[in-house]
């Protein structure tokens, strides 16, 4: 029998035994429905927890810790250390994407600022690293001023407009009375008397989803201006600019009692940023380091980010950096591990749920075609007579299973995919603001269609093998003859 | 053209068992028109089934063109009773769901070469069995002769060289009957066909050129016979 000719006969059997055949889908549709819904659910978890708020594609090497009778140590010797060779070293591991180098500042610093978001400047402790610019060019597209080092452009790469190449061939900003003499986005500088590019700061979205998700909230019952602070988006936050004091802050002074004055200016959102505080191009913390607590603090570096290529290259990489390099990872992994493997149990659970309801679909439809067959034996039986095989019989049968899967399969991807829809409305909506808050719990991915569609084949084939060996086996003569 | 050697079959095990066909031996030549008589239960829808391959429980030799169907794979038998051997019921077995023309391309779905334009050769044999304009009907539309006639045409639809009948005008009555007889009797004399049809109606055996009497299983007669014609008989209002 052609494929053509069976299909057909498929057809013309769904259309004759259309209500047990809707009844039969029922529970695939359920079935399927559910399993995609939960895979879905799982899958957008954990991009959610291992992207979004552990970025666990990105270890975090800080230098190992000992215990010493009680007390954590770096070591008799200091141990392993961080710097560009240890970076040129975390490069050459097998599936790692890049390495980018962190610097903090060493010293106490603040900032001041907010009058034109909170109606009044405010002072605040200031903790700030450094990276390398290149690291988050690509996902700034369009900065307000460009992440990079403005005060030590070499006069061979040209000076950018209002500079000009200074004693130490970097290029320098003009000498200023006031913000009036310099070109924006340039300010003047009022110790050095000279136009300079605010320092470019990025921030980490975790920090504004905290910011609205806790303080907030948390907030607005206090007295005073505390209590009115505002919801604040990315948008509304770029380009907003603070003056640093580095050296002091309410806490303390630098060691040197060295201070200077930057104007500092939020350029961007990045994953890249510290969780809390302001990230800078990297060469401003040497910079600021070397001068405020001496050259030794400018040259080790505090971590080192080492960005996987993808998520299962990570726990390789974790193990040469550990094992073989004898640095450690920063609690966060270990905390990123263990919530994967938690919300990967939880998949699992939700779709053996869902395994276990196509299951019970499989009992139905063999029941339901087991009596259909029983319903058709004359029919099959003058099949026979009249030229069918036990095989034709068998696949005319195994057919009518694989239409179910097909059409039970497409219509549970709908079913589920639209409550994926109607949930995610439902958190829109109904959920008020949280840390991480996505806008989607769910994420459809191809495989996954395409695997709903094989696992609804597989438990309809399932269910009609027994009846379709039975359909085969029957005795034509007999059931003709109306025995 | 068909050969049967001591074939036997048993129904049931022990106590229960019965003998439908005990040692039974014939031969039908291509061509001839052949009528099993027999009371119910005496073994004739067996042998039929047994020659037709749909029964293939027996003991014995049973030849159809010279292929021993014991010794058949499955799906050769199947490809032999699509191509070769027609199958007519007393409950014509007709789809409901199917449109007659439907019904009667039913074997092209397993024929092993494509039959172009099967709805085309469906109208036409409905055509030849009387029944034009009803190829869109449903069986349930039809009545018991048409029904037959619709079955009769699906029997010739892949050209097969013998045609078994289970008692065909035993669901009709004796008009229809003699109706549908006569369509057999044409194919015979006219196309050559192979008959054998299964009754146990005097009248309705006595319209074939040879009758073979069946009696608890076994040949109890088998002898040629002069054709009457049932019309005419009926014209007479004679009755067996």
């Amino acid at each position: 029998m052609s494929f053509g000719r069976l299909i057909q006969l498929v057809l013309q059997s769904i259309r004759r035994n259309r209500r047990d055949f809707i009844l039969s889908s029922i529970g695939i549709v359920i079935g399927i429905g559910t399993l995609l819904f939960f895979t879905a659910l799982g899958a957008g978890v954990q991009t959610t927890v291992l992207e979004d708020v552990f970025v666990v594609r990105q270890l975090e090497v800080v230098k190992p810790s000992y215990d010493v009778a009680g007390f954590q140590t770096g070591g008799l010797f200091g141990g392993p250390k961080l710097n560009d060779r240890t970076a040129d070293i975390f490069r050459d591991i097998e599936g790692v994407r890049t390495v980018f180098p962190k610097m903090k500042l060493t010293f106490p610093s603040s900032v001041k600022g907010g009058k034109a978001l909170l109606g009044k400047d405010m002072w605040a402790e200031l903790i700030a690293d450094g990276i390398p610019p290149e690291l988050v060019q690509e996902e700034l597209t369009e900065p307000v001023i460009e992440f990079k080092d403005w005060e030590s452009i070499p006069c061979d790469a040209g000076c950018p407009d209002g500079m000009s190449c200074g004693s130490d061939n970097v290029c320098t900003g003009r000498s200023c009375g006031s913000d009036a003499d310099c070109a924006s986005p340039q300010y003047c500088h009022q110790e050095e008397k000279i136009c300079l590019m605010p320092i470019p700061a990025l921030v980490a979205p975790a920090l504004l989803e905290i910011y609205n998700g806790s303080v907030q909230t948390a907030m607005a019952g206090a007295k005073g201006m505390v209590g009115n602070l505002p919801k604040l988006s990315q948008k509304a936050l770029i380009g907003f600019e603070g003056e640093a004091v580095f050296g002091r802050s309410y806490l303390g002074r630098s060691k040197s009692d060295k201070q200077i004055s930057r104007r500092v200016k939020l350029v961007g959102f990045s994953d890249k940023a510290i969780n809390l505080g302001l990230t800078m191009p990297i060469g401003y913390i040497k910079r600021l380091n070397a001068e405020v607590s001496g050259q030794a603090s400018a040259e080790e570096y505090h971590s080192i980010v080492v960005e996987a290529k993808s998520n299962d290259a990570v726990a390789m990489i974790a193990q040469t950096i550990v094992d073989e390099q004898g640095f450690a990872l920063s609690s966060k992994y270990e905390n990123a591990q263990r919530a994967g493997l938690l919300i990967l149990l939880l998949t699992l659970i939700f779709n053996l749920v869902s395994l276990i309801f196509l299951a019970i679909a499989a009992i139905n439809i063999m029941h339901t075609f087991l009596m259909v067959i029983l319903e058709r034996r004359r029919e099959l039986a003058l099949m026979r007579a009249v030229g069918a095989t036990p095989n034709n019989i068998r696949m005319l049968v195994l057919g009518e299973a694989t239409a179910l899967g097909l059409i039970g399969g497409t219509l549970g991807i709908m079913v589920g995919y639209a409550v994926s829809k109607f949930v995610d409305y439902l958190l829109a909506t109904q959920v008020g603001a949280f840390p991480y808050k996505p806008e989607t719990l769910f994420s459809f991915e191809p495989w996954m269609v395409a695997g709903c569609l094989g696992v609804a084949l597989l438990f309809c084939w399932i269910g009609a093998l027994l009846p379709a060996f039975r359909a085969s086996r029957m005795e034509p003569a007999a059931i003709l003859a109306g025995r | 053209m068909i050969s049967v050697s001591k074939v036997s079959k048993t129904y049931g095990d022990g106590d229960a068992q019965t003998r439908v066909l005990k040692n039974v031996s014939l031969e039908i030549e291509a061509g001839e028109f052949v009528a099993i008589i027999g009371t119910s239960g005496s073994g004739k829808t067996t042998l039929l089934n047994v020659v037709g391959g749909l029964d293939r429980e027996f003991t014995g030799d049973v030849s159809v063109n010279g292929a021993k169907i014991s010794g058949l794979p499955e799906a050769k038998l199947a490809e032999m009773r699509n191509t070769q051997i027609g199958f007519v019921f007393q409950q014509f077995n007709l789809l409901d769901h199917l449109t007659a023309a439907e019904n009667v391309a039913l074997p092209s779905f397993f024929s092993p070469k494509e039959t172009a334009d099967a709805e085309r050769r469906a109208v036409e044999l409905l055509e030849r069995v009387g029944l034009s304009g009803r190829s869109e009907s449903n069986p349930t539309q039809l009545s018991g002769g048409q029904k037959q006639r619709v079955a009769i045409a699906r029997s010739l639809f892949c050209n097969p060289q013998l045609l078994l009948c289970d008692e065909p005008t035993g669901s009709l009555d004796r008009n229809t009957g003699v109706e549908i007889l006569n369509i057999f009797r044409k194919l015979n004399e006219d196309d050559g066909l192979t008959l054998i049809m299964v009754t146990h109606e005097e009248h309705i055996a006595r319209m074939a050129r040879r009758i073979i009497r069946f009696e608890d299983g076994e040949i109890v007669s088998d002898k040629a016979n002069k054709p009457s014609d049932p019309s005419r008989r009926l014209q007479l209002g004679e009755e067996e």
